[in-house]
């Protein structure tokens, strides 16, 4: 799948999709289904989307960003809340002559979406939460010990948290390659977002989200916990929830084939998507 | 024949990304052309000098950079010692212009060596293929260990501590949180330096520069010329330049190059250490510094330890350092000589804003190439603003 830039605010910000290569400054072809833009979780990068991306790529134009600081994007740290995170995917999709797009977006991206949707309403026809919360709870000591990263204190842990038994049992591979995308974002700009992900407290404003939203979470998840999931669909009127069994916190990479199925029935049960 | 006085840097312009994966190395280089020119008011059709260096680059790159710009200057050099190169070359371009080869030179760095991953510090001390590696790379050295030697040899015949190398990484990040584009602006501590892992015995992580992507460029040119454009001219007052090696193994490692190209630069400079009122060293390593301030003569043999506590190398002390945050804080793509001109020139003209120095009139910058601990090189320019 090919990538490029786009000058947004002066970031030069990397995004994949499917398609045709362009000229650099000619925004590609994304008339194919509902464009979507998919929003990356907490020192991750958009290529943690690929099996979304490839697998709904033939009916759809997805495009999967770095966020500034994160992958290959320019930029030595992240930003600084929720709230510049989302005007920063605004601008991005300004920069690709965007409108309104679905947005999707997983845990720390999905608190991003739905600020996004919450504020900037008109470009959003849909939202697809996966594996995130109104509210974090990212334990002190694990910030901490991010801090001690970038202070040289402490390694970058390498571990499963965030998995299901039974991938962490079946699917090394998976974890094996969640790794290789953390090592893709400098540890500063990850521990800047767990910072920003303990700050964002989004239960009293989730109800006046008024756009089509799926939400998607793993049965066995232990960061963002199913009951957030529900949380969120009590809330958001019309919401449908889907819990994905034997997946945790990433979802998208253990179970994608469900969570690939779940997003296309929602994208073709969408108004004005054809039959 | 003195050049005292007679050559200027004119134009200066340091590239303000830390990371551009967008961008190739030519790209940045050439953002830093133009912004040197554009500084000193200079277009690319007055260049007819050309000087480069960089890691990334083939033995050819300069005809290839030639090439992108579409320039086909009268004096081309490519001269390649390692970090110190680009003070080197304002040397060069200084003998070049004054012996009439050419009128304006421009002397250009870029690097992606953060995005496109290279492993400086730790990768390999030799350049490998190089015959004198042969008996070096076989047993894996890495660029930080030759380093770290140095500063092991330093606290075994001097006492000097890790306390004390630590300031120097303190003193640079407290510069650097005054330098909107250093890559890390937060303050630390000696006990941060301290608590931050070992990477080779005894320099810390926090003893170490970073890495980041950049680029800069200098315009140098006639002193006649320079005092028509738009910047006030920094004169090229002394240079010198050498290296240092194995010396069929009589190596004394405590005696950097910088002793050598720091008394040629003084003698022909024709001032005193007293007279330097900053300094821009290379600081690759916090052993660096010290080992350079001392070969420099700033302070005498052993006497580094001391010398560099006490705030003495912040931006208010007796004796200014690295006031842009040095490659310990602001930036590092692989060969930092570039940017300790640049900060030089922009001292001397009043340019820094909250880190200037008062009453800057002569400052010393001296780059360092290679490993202190194996083969090296060493260039040192003093310029005035008077």
């Amino acid at each position: 799948m090919p990538t490029k830039y786009a000058d947004v605010a002066g970031c030069a910000t990397n995004y994949y999709y499917v398609g045709k290569t362009t000229l650099p400054d000619v925004v590609p072809d994304f008339s194919r289904g509902r464009k979507l833009i998919f929003i990356h979780a907490a020192g991750s990068n958009g290529h943690a989307w690929h099996r979304q991306y490839d697998a709904l790529g033939a009916a759809h134009s997805p495009i999967a960003l770095d966020l500034p600081g994160h992958g290959r994007s320019a930029g030595v740290e992240g930003l600084h809340s929720v709230e510049a995170y989302a005007d920063f995917v605004v601008a991005f999709a300004d920069a690709l002559k965007i409108g309104a797009a679905v947005i999707v977006g997983s845990s720390l991206g999905g608190a991003i979406a739905m600020d996004l949707a919450l504020r900037h309403p008109g470009r959003v026809q849909a939202l697809v939460l996966m594996a995130t919360a109104p509210k974090f709870n990212i334990p002190a000591e694990g910030i901490e010990l991010w801090r001690g990263v970038t202070m040289g204190r402490a390694g970058q842990p390498f571990n499963n948290d965030g998995y299901s038994p039974k991938t962490i049992a079946e699917k090394r591979e998976v974890i094996q390659e969640g790794w290789g995308e953390q090592i893709r974002t400098d540890p500063r700009v990850r521990w800047g977002d767990y910072v920003v992900g303990s700050k964002v407290d989004l239960r009293e404003r989730i109800g006046e989200i008024a756009t089509p939203t799926l939400i998607l979470a793993g049965a066995d998840d232990q960061i963002t916990l199913p009951a957030d999931a529900e949380f969120i669909h009590g809330r958001v009127k019309g919401s449908r929830l889907e819990v994905i069994a034997d997946a945790a916190h990433h979802l998208t990479t253990e179970r994608p084939d469900e969570v690939n199925a779940a997003v296309a029935g929602f994208l073709a049960g969408l108004p004005g998507s054809a039959a | 024949m003195s050049l005292s006085r007679k050559v200027a840097v004119t134009g200066v312009y340091e590239h303000p990304t830390r990371f551009a994966p967008d961008k190739t190395m030519f790209q940045i280089m050439a953002e830093s052309v133009r912004g040197a020119l554009d500084d000193c008011g200079l277009t690319i059709k007055d260049v007819d000098g050309l000087l480069t260096a960089g890691m990334g680059m083939g033995a050819m790159a300069i005809v290839g950079f030639c090439d992108y710009l579409n320039l086909t200057p009268n004096f081309v050099d490519s001269t390649n010692i390692g970090g110190s190169s680009f003070v080197a070359h304002v040397a060069h371009a200084a003998a070049a212009i004054n012996a009439g080869l050419c009128e304006v030179a421009v002397i250009v760095y870029g690097s992606t060596a953060a995005s496109s991953r290279f492993a400086i510090g730790t990768g390999g001390g030799g350049h490998g293929g190089d015959p004198c590696d042969q008996y070096e790379s076989p047993f894996g050295p890495t660029t930080v260990g030759a380093y770290a030697m140095i500063a092991q040899r330093h606290m075994h015949d001097y006492g000097t501590t890790s306390e004390q190398l630590a300031e120097i990484a303190v003193t640079m990040r407290l510069h650097a949180s005054m330098n909107p584009v250093a890559k890390y602006r937060d303050p630390i501590t000696v006990d941060d330096v301290l608590a931050s892992r070992v990477i080779s015995s005894p320099l810390h992580l926090l003893d170490c520069c970073i890495i980041s992507d950049g680029g800069g460029a200098l315009v140098v040119t006639s002193a006649a010329r320079a005092r028509d454009l738009k910047k006030k001219p920094a004169y090229i007052l002394g240079v010198g330049e050498t290296v240092r090696h194995a010396a069929r193994g009589q190596r004394d490692f405590l005696e950097i190059a910088a002793a050598q190209s720091g008394r040629l630069a003084f003698e022909r400079a024709g001032v005193a250490h007293k007279d330097i009122d900053m300094a821009m060293i290379y600081d690759s390593f916090t052993i660096t510094v010290l080992a350079t301030l001392e070969n420099l003569g700033f302070c005498k043999r052993g006497e580094g330890g001391p010398f560099v506590t006490g705030g003495r190398l912040r931006f208010d002390g007796a004796l200014p350092i690295n006031t842009d945050g040095g490659g310990l804080s602001s930036n590092h793509p692989g060969m930092r000589g570039m940017f300790l001109v640049i900060e030089a020139v922009k001292q001397l003209r009043g340019e820094c804003g909250p880190r200037q120095v008062k009453d800057c009139k002569i400052a010393l910058a001296h780059g360092t190439g290679g490993a202190l601990g194996t083969r090296h090189s060493g260039a040192t320019l003093i310029m005035t603003n008077q």
